[in-house]
């Protein structure tokens, strides 16, 4: 009785968690420590607690050993001996098929004002100098030896825009979802902390002092005939960003057109809160210690890095010859907002201004480049699908 | 190594085509903005030339329109004295000690 007992004991602690690490799967133990550390970076310092909390509960989740969260399910539904996946098997599949990260774009796009775009067009510009770094990251990984559907997947982490990475990789590259997904998301909560000494180092105090002139006033119909126009006129010229650039526009619309209020409140309240859960949880799931840990994933990490400042130094580099070429009239630190990351990287531009002139405003000037630069990586994005894809 | 070289090579065409497709597009997008911007321009200046013509036209009116309340003064004072009179008659007072105050047009709809 009493050894039976004993045996169903040790049989139990066999099962464990804590008896597979303690078997030599010491990987799960620094994963738990990084997300748990993400996780103190988010609550405690407040880097972009929003994203990073789901992410970083997710990948404590995966990492706990046999949990089973992930797991397929077993047998044909209906059937004998069938058995469900788990919860992250299920909810991944609005990654994996590439449905998340378009109607996160739906709530972007609804809380995007692209006014101070309509009325400085130019920004543009400055939105698809920031892309730069995309390409130089693809030209890096493919020195690296990564294969070029992969590398594509990793320079798109120089958009900083998380959505779109997860997006293209899924469909380039699905096995490098984890480490593509935590850079890019990683960079940009990080953006207050990277951009600042690039623009520091490649602007003059005399240039960070620009103060610009007010934008003009933007009527309600352009901001309407906007994302229709910009939907038809990239759709028809790049079908494979229509999925992306539509959606954002779409949201867009819901925002502008005014009788449709309720939607574009829904969309970026209620379904981009619940859509960040779920993509948030699935991404951090995708950091499983067993392909994890890898020297590509410290490859992966590093290149998105250098991605992300190549891109910070495009949009500050262009910011400078539009400095010169309209007479000193702009600001080159709008240029570093360029990067998509809205709107953290307009703020960031706003900052470093203001510490040279307190009754400097840049927010509204930088917020141009910054929703430029969403429809930058997403065209960046449609023409790695349409080469690689 | 050879094979990264390659691709690297090939990957330039990429790199290329990437960059340019990206910027042609964009400046594109701002072909796109400036001429909504002209076209709005346009469509909300038209207006704007004949509101001069319709400013004149106001002004003529309002001096008709002055013109008709003077002589509509006259009227009243007419009909203010017409009314005190009987006023006055109907109660067996004088007119003096009656004082009309204002004439309102009692707007009559059909029941």
């Amino acid at each position: 009785m009493m050894s039976e007992f004993l045996s169903a004991i040790s049989d139990f602690a066999g099962q464990s968690g804590l008896a597979t690490i303690l078997g030599g799967e010491y990987g799960y133990l620094i994963m738990i420590a990084v997300a748990c550390f993400l996780l103190y970076l988010a609550i405690a310092k407040g880097f972009e607690p929003l994203l990073l909390v789901p992410i970083a509960f997710g990948m404590l989740l995966v990492n706990l050993p046999d949990i089973g969260i992930k797991d397929a399910p077993i047998g044909i539904y209906h059937e004998d001996g069938f058995q469900p996946g788990g919860l992250f098997y299920y909810l991944a599949m609005g990654k994996d098929f590439g449905i998340f990260p378009p109607l996160i774009f739906v709530g972007v796009g609804a809380m995007t004002d692209f006014g101070p775009l309509i009325a400085n067009p130019k920004s543009l510009i400055l939105g698809g100098a920031a892309q730069l770094g995309i390409f130089f990251a693809f030209l890096g990984a493919l020195l690296l030896g990564f294969a070029p559907n992969e590398a594509a997947s990793i320079g798109i982490i120089g958009g900083a825009d998380g959505p779109t990475a997860i997006y293209l990789t899924t469909k380039l590259a699905p096995d490098l979802l984890g480490p593509i997904a935590v850079a890019a998301y990683s960079y940009m909560a990080l953006v207050p902390v990277i951009q600042p000494p690039i623009m520091r180092a490649l602007t003059t105090k005399e240039q960070r002092m620009v103060k610009m002139s007010q934008l003009r006033q933007v009527s309600r119909t352009e901001k309407i005939i906007f994302p229709i126009a910009v939907t038809i006129i990239v759709t028809l010229l790049l079908p494979s960003a229509g999925t992306l650039v539509g959606m954002l526009m779409f949201g867009n619309l819901l925002k502008e057109a005014g009788s449709t209020s309720r939607l574009a409140d829904v969309a970026s309240n209620g379904l981009m809160s619940s859509i960040t859960i779920m993509l948030g949880l699935v991404v951090g799931a995708t950091t499983k210690a067993d392909t994890f840990l890898t020297p590509q994933t410290l490859g992966i990490i590093v290149l998105g890095l250098t991605a992300f400042c190549i891109g910070t130094t495009g949009g500050v580099l262009f910011g400078k010859i539009m400095y010169y070429a309209t007479g000193k009239k702009i600001n080159p630190l709008i240029g570093s907002a360029g990067v998509s990351a809205v709107p953290m990287a307009a703020r960031v531009a706003q900052k470093v201004g203001q510490q040279e002139c307190p009754t400097n405003f840049l927010l509204m000037h930088a917020m141009g480049p910054n929703v430029a630069g969403v429809i930058g990586s997403a065209i960046a994005a449609g023409i790695l699908l349409s080469i690689y894809g | 190594m050879s094979e990264n070289i390659s691709n690297f090579v090939t990957g330039l065409n990429t790199f290329f085509i990437g960059v340019v497709v990206v910027f042609s597009m964009l400046v594109l997008l701002i072909l796109m903005i400036v001429i909504l911007g002209k076209v709005m321009q346009a469509l909300t200046k038209k207006p704007e030339a004949p509101a001069v013509a319709v400013k004149e036209e106001v002004q003529v009116a309002k001096e008709e329109v002055a013109a008709v309340v003077e002589e509509k003064k006259q009227d009243d004072l007419e009909l203010v004295a017409v009314i005190t009179a009987v006023i006055a008659a109907s109660m067996g007072t004088t007119s003096d000690k009656l004082q009309v105050r204002s004439l309102r047009k009692v707007e009559r709809k059909s029941l």
